[in-house]
């Protein structure tokens, strides 16, 4: 839609009858409307009165239809264009290109883009554009500009000028003005872009004539865009975020605040840990075809992992299966799972002696494990590493070029600012740091041949705005993948908001260096332990779940009764290198009632009776008499033992044509079994 | 965390359960509601499961309570909100019962609701259909009074249970009040929680009551309350129990605690076949029948209506066997009482209790009792012995069934029963086994009486006699005691070997030690099994389900068995 050749005057003036409607006629009038050809009473249904009363739509002659009036006509397709646009909802790429559809000539869009030959198939030459046009940058010049130069340097040269007369351009800069300031105001209640109907109040300085040049202007440069709101209204605004980045006031940085359904687990190592006990117990297969985890597989895995709490769930797209194949691809990276045998013949998961010994060890213990290795991924080696042992997993995915160590330390130092137990606004945090701290700016700046990877796109030599988007999404993947899956911060929603905050903890602190050990923060919810094995959570608590499913069959989810203490669970656990000991402090830690007396015994009984045994393919050899077994034995030598008056034990899977030729020429000839 | 109330001990869960938290403040308050409209599952130490079920919901539809009454008291005490949908199942479940009445008028007998489409849904299910004799009118149908039970039935298992409002036949009268002093000389007075279950059941004589179930622990005297129910009714009265050793009980407790006569007091059975006004007969004989399969009848079901029997009382009602539900189906003139420690069967025929016998109507929590006293408290203790070395091989390369056996009788446990013998030097008990063999071997250097299966009814009772009165301190039995006998003064009872992990057996073999004892009113519960094998594992289970119902359970060494075996009775 040519937004930018639209009567807005006539468009103003209709719009009253439009948004006189109820929303359901508004849909119809938008959706399902054709200016062209009549429309029958029956289609309109329940809302042809309203759609008839609005004064946008004749009733026919005969009454039993009704076309929209001429003069309204454009007014219709204003609307029709805006309803396809999805730049306020879905600020990306793709919609800005959708956005374009047929507004633009190839040459008007070549003129944007300072060359001449941006086509529609120039998807490169198209990304450049979107970054100029949703950089600050952009209505910044435009903003500076004096007269109708800003222009001529993106004119096609085959129109009218539409920032002139200079009265224009300056009403132009006023719509804009006013508009990225209600946009910023309303920013605060997270409220989109502007409603049209309130355009020539906000501008009632700008006579009508002249408002409507100057939107034309705006829409012609993309310095703003139209869209209609959820209620069908039309909204006219800035690139998305834009407004608050053209803002001259500095940003504040990130106030404390309270939260209310805080939420603390080192969730992914407990999901390592879930998967890993699981493997332990038995091998986790394979299916050849696609070489995923068979669904029973799945079932168990799934049921033994701690179940989220359903806000943190949508706000980080994390789903249980998504967990799963997480914890698993972490373990195999880690080497404490491996992949074993081949499609179809024993093709599975399964521990490795360093998995299980890993296991054993404390929740401490085991946390400090993976930060060490975490750690010890050297800087100038980081980019070549898969990214669940880096570090910092999405710097190298984001930018190359750039000093890596330093951009590492830049992350750190961000981190660091966040005081240890005060809750802070994610997004604050983020805005501020992206803008103050960026230590992708800094490298941009050394002319350190920063190339970034943003969004699916390269961007060579990006601008202030994209610096700071690639940066605030580096400190943010740092949290989602480092900080926030092993305990580092809690998170929690703002009291009476809706705003996600976090917290740092102490373990968070000595990921980043600022201390030289943490303690894990007992857990505030503790449990029951019944004389009949049952684990009652009075009060959610995914820690504690995580420790308990290395030892117990899990029963339930979030509070009840979640896990039951059975034999095959304690030696389950014992066979990962769990010791009785262990299991009753864990429990004797965390019981609100100790533990029973039958349950302990049971436990210390259970794990004595653990064994592990060694299996081998071997040969019997059943000799007729003792004296056939000595003269075997004899020709055998040490590749066999006696291990009865007329059995021996060949030591091989099979007995090789020499050993059967020796015995042969010792006068024992070897007869097959029979099965 | 959102509406969370720690203080309040309720966990209402979208499965229907409900968990109670004992140790909050408020835990019983709400027990005492629960108790009303919910089912208690398990009763382990710290935390107790109760279940909302349609039956749990019509049982306290049909004592006056309704699902915002229901809804309320869980809102009240539940840490959490109650899930939606659990709310609107309760809700929808109180809003079938009731719905249809069965009345009586001069037309006869009316199945009548106020709801035309449920009249239909009647009129065409497949369950009711051959029940209605007539239809009257749109919303009433006749039925034949000899179907009143089929068709209770048949309404419960299309959910939507009747309310019986069509009365009962008074049968022969009987004048018979409870003593204030037994004919054994000792003072006699109904407990509190006696009265008020009689009276819940009588309902003041009204329409409303006259037919239910009353569920009190073991020894929480549920034989007194069926006695005074008799004794607000005064009618004629058949008694159903579980066996003939049950049946004389019954008798010696009638003429000890009412005015009964011996002449008005009849045992039928096997052994006797006295047809009195007040008759006490056995599931076994009432279910024997000459013929074998299925098509042979039941000759002794004619009791039930040799007589006009005004009040009919079924003992132990979980294990009523088929037959006596068949014929119980006809009897819905007569009033009917069931008693039962847990309304569970085996079987799942919770809801042809329900419909047959009547809905819930007094349960008074064993915990409650014995913090009263009026239940001994028990210890249940597990020894483990190591199976003797000789036996050990053999045991290894025996089948699973024979492994149960080989450790069941292991030689060693007569050493960890002289023990506990010796450490309850004072203390009337009972030697509880299954294999007769080990019986007999365990008792033989004892010298312990046995009574099995083969012991002649006469021999029994004299045993259980001598037993009652302290000529006996230790008495050898086979599983032909687990049910209904009392044997008031056992105190301790010696496990040596069950029937693999039956639950209800442990639950039984237990009840016959708690009724209230004099002094410190403890009793001990020990099961000795031989360690790591089979019948470590079955003991288990059986443990567990000790345990949920709410006893502490210790595991113990043989070794730490520390008595003077020379103490012990020999």
């Amino acid at each position: 839609m040519k937004f930018h050749t639209v009567a807005w005057s006539q468009f103003f003036a209709a719009l009253p009858l439009y948004l006189g409607m109820p929303v359901g006629a508004r849909q119809f009038f938008v959706y399902h409307v054709r200016p062209s050809q009549p429309i029958p009473n029956t289609q309109m249904g329940e809302w042809r009165q309203a759609l008839c009363n609005s004064g946008l739509l004749l009733p026919g002659r005969t009454g039993v239809n009704a076309t929209v009036r001429p003069e309204y006509r454009e007014f219709w397709r204003t609307l029709r264009g805006m309803s396809e646009s999805q730049v306020f909802d879905s600020p990306i790429l793709e919609s800005f290109l959708l956005y374009l559809g047929d507004a633009f000539t190839t040459e008007e869009l070549g003129a944007l883009d300072n060359s001449r030959n941006l086509t529609r198939g120039n998807y490169e030459g198209l990304q450049s554009l979107f970054s100029n046009v949703t950089a600050s940058a952009w209505p910044r010049a435009f903003l500076a500009a004096t007269n109708v130069d800003w222009e001529k340097k993106y004119h096609s040269g085959s129109e009218a000028f539409f920032t002139s007369p200079t009265p224009v351009l300056a009403a132009a800069q006023q719509v804009l003005r006013c508009i990225a300031k209600v946009e910023e105001e309303q920013e605060e209640e997270e409220d989109g872009p502007v409603h049209f109907a309130r355009l020539p109040e906000l501008c009632r300085d700008i006579e009508p004539a002249r408002l409507a040049a100057a939107l034309r202007a705006v829409f012609r440069y993309l310095l703003v865009f139209a869209g209609l709101s959820d209620e069908l209204e039309p909204v006219i605004g800035l690139w998305p975020g834009l407004a608050s980045r053209l803002s001259s006031k500095p940003v504040k940085p990130p106030a404390a605040v309270e939260v209310s359904q805080p939420f603390h687990a080192m969730f992914l190592m407990d999901d390592m840990v879930a998967v890993l006990s699981a493997a332990v117990l038995e091998p986790i297969r394979l299916r050849s075809g696609d070489r995923n985890i068979f669904e029973a597989h799945r079932q168990t895995l799934r049921a033994a992992l701690a179940a989220l709490p359903a806000w943190l769930e949508e706000a980080f797209h994390l789903t249980i299966d998504d967990r799963i194949e997480e914890a698993i691809d972490y373990l195999l990276a880690f080497e404490f799972l491996r992949q074993t045998g081949r499609p179809g013949s024993s093709f599975r998961f399964e521990a490795t002696e360093s998995g299980i010994a890993w296991l054993s060890r404390s929740a401490k213990e085991r946390l400090k494990d993976l930060f060490d290795r975490l750690l010890a991924d050297r800087a100038e080696e980081s980019r070549y590493r898969i990214h669940h042992l880096q570090l910092i997993p999405s710097l190298g995915a984001i930018s190359s070029g750039g000093n890596i160590d330093h951009l590492r330390k830049g992350v750190f130092r961000v981190w660091q600012a966040a005081p240890v137990d005060v809750w802070l606004r994610l997004g604050d945090f983020l805005e501020f740091h992206g803008r103050t701290n960026n230590a992708l700016a800094t490298a941009a700046g050394r002319n350190d041949r920063l190339t970034l990877t943003f969004r699916g796109r390269y961007i060579h030599n990006p601008n202030e705005d994209e610096l700071n988007s690639a940066w605030q999404r580096v400190l943010h993947s740092f949290l989602t993948l480092r900080l926030f899956p092993f305990g580092g911060v809690k998170l929690g929603v703002e009291s009476g908001g809706k705003a996600i905050c976090f917290a740092m903890t102490p373990v968070g602190s000595y990921l980043l260096g600022d201390a030289n050990d943490f303690e894990l923060a007992s857990a505030e919810t503790r449990f029951l332990i019944q004389p009949n094995f049952d684990i009652v959570f009075l009060a959610p608590s995914p820690t504690l779940e995580a420790e308990l499913s290395r030892f117990a069959e899990r029963k339930g989810r979030h509070v009840g009764t979640l896990f039951r203490i059975t034999k095959a669970s304690v030696l389950a656990a014992v066979a990962a290198g769990a010791t009785a000991e262990q299991l009753l402090a864990t429990l004797r830690d965390h019981s609100q009632t100790g533990v029973p007396p039958n349950v302990q015994a049971e436990i210390v009984g259970w794990t004595a009776r653990y064994r592990q045994v060694d299996i081998r393919p071997a040969v019997l050899i059943h000799c007729p008499d003792e004296d056939t077994a000595t003269r075997v034995g004899a020709a055998l030598g040490k590749s066999a033992s006696r291990i009865g008056p007329t059995l021996l034990e060949f030591h091989q899977e099979k007995i090789p044509p020499s050993v059967v030729k020796k015995l042969r020429d010792a006068g024992v000839f070897i007869r097959a079994a029979h099965k | 965390m959102p509406d969370y109330r720690p203080d309040n001990p309720l966990i209402v869960q979208g499965d229907h359960s409900i968990l109670a938290e004992v140790a909050s403040p408020r835990y019983e308050a709400a027990r005492d509601h629960l108790v009303r409209f919910a089912e208690l599952v398990k009763a382990p130490e710290h935390v107790h499961t109760y279940r909302v079920s349609p039956l749990s919901v019509w049982n306290a539809c049909a004592a006056g309570l309704g699902a915002p009454e229901i809804l309320e008291a869980l809102r009240e005490y539940s840490k959490y909100a109650i899930p939606d949908h659990v709310a609107t199942e309760i809700a929808d479940f109180a809003s079938r019962y009731g719905r249809l009445r069965l009345i009586r008028d001069s037309r006869g007998m009316i199945l009548s609701t106020d709801d035309p489409a449920l009249a239909e849904e009647v009129a065409y299910a497949k369950q009711t259909a051959p029940f209605l004799a007539a239809r009257l009118s749109p919303l009433e149908f006749q039925i034949s009074p000899i179907a009143r039970g089929d068709i209770k039935q048949a309404l419960v298992k299309l959910g939507f249970p009747a309310e019986d409002l069509a009365g009962y036949t008074e049968g022969e009268p009987l004048a018979l009040d409870l003593r204030e002093q037994t004919a054994a000389g000792q003072p006699f007075s109904l407990r509190h929680y006696q009265t008020k279950a009689a009276r819940a059941f009588h309902a003041g004589g009204s329409l409303a009551g006259g037919s239910g179930v009353i569920t009190l622990p073991c020894g929480a005297g549920k034989t007194i309350v069926a006695m005074a129910c008799m004794a607000q009714l005064q009618t004629s009265t058949l008694i159903l129990t579980t066996s003939v050793s049950a049946v004389r009980q019954w008798i010696r407790e009638l003429l000890d605690k009412t005015t009964l006569r011996e002449d008005q007091v009849g045992e039928y059975s096997g052994l006797a076949k006295d047809v009195r006004p007040v008759t006490i007969a056995t599931y076994q004989i009432m279910g024997w029948r000459p013929a074998k399969g299925d098509n042979g009848d039941f000759p002794h079901l004619s009791l039930f209506s040799e007589r006009n029997w005004g009040f009919i009382v079924y003992d132990e009602v979980h294990l009523l066997p088929a037959p006596v539900f068949r014929v119980t189906a006809s009897l819905q003139a007569r009033r009917r009482l069931g008693l039962t420690a847990t309304l569970v069967r085996e079987d799942g025929r919770e809801d042809d209790v329900f419909a047959l016998i009547g809905p819930r109507k007094a349960d008074v929590p064993w915990k409650v009792l014995e913090s009263q006293g009026w239940i001994a408290t028990a210890r249940c203790t597990e020894v483990r012995l190591p199976m003797p070395e000789h036996l050990r091989m053999p045991y290894a390369v025996a089948n699973a069934r024979d492994k149960f056996r080989i450790a069941s009788e292991n030689p060693d446990k007569i050493r960890a029963v002289r023990r506990i013998l010796a450490q309850h030097p004072d203390e009337p008990a009972l030697l509880i086994g299954m294999y007769l063999d080990q019986l007999e071997a365990l008792a033989k250097p004892l010298g312990l009486p046995v009574i099995t299966g083969s012991t002649p009814q006469r021999r029994r009772d004299e045993l259980f006699g001598d037993f009652r009165e302290g000529r006996i301190r230790v008495l050898a039995v086979s599983k032909v005691a687990n049910f209904a006998i009392d044997l008031p003064e056992a105190s301790l009872a010696i496990q040596v070997s069950g029937t693999f992990g039956s639950r209800q057996e442990e639950a039984q073999r237990l009840g016959r030690i708690l009724r209230p004892k004099p002094g410190r009113n403890q009793a001990s519960f020990y099961t000795i099994v031989s360690r790591d094998t089979v019948e470590q594992d079955f003991s288990l289970q059986r443990q567990l389900f000790l345990c949920e119902q709410g006893y502490a359970y210790s595991i113990l060494d043989g070794e730490q068995l520390t008595a003077d075996p020379l103490q012990a009775v020999s």
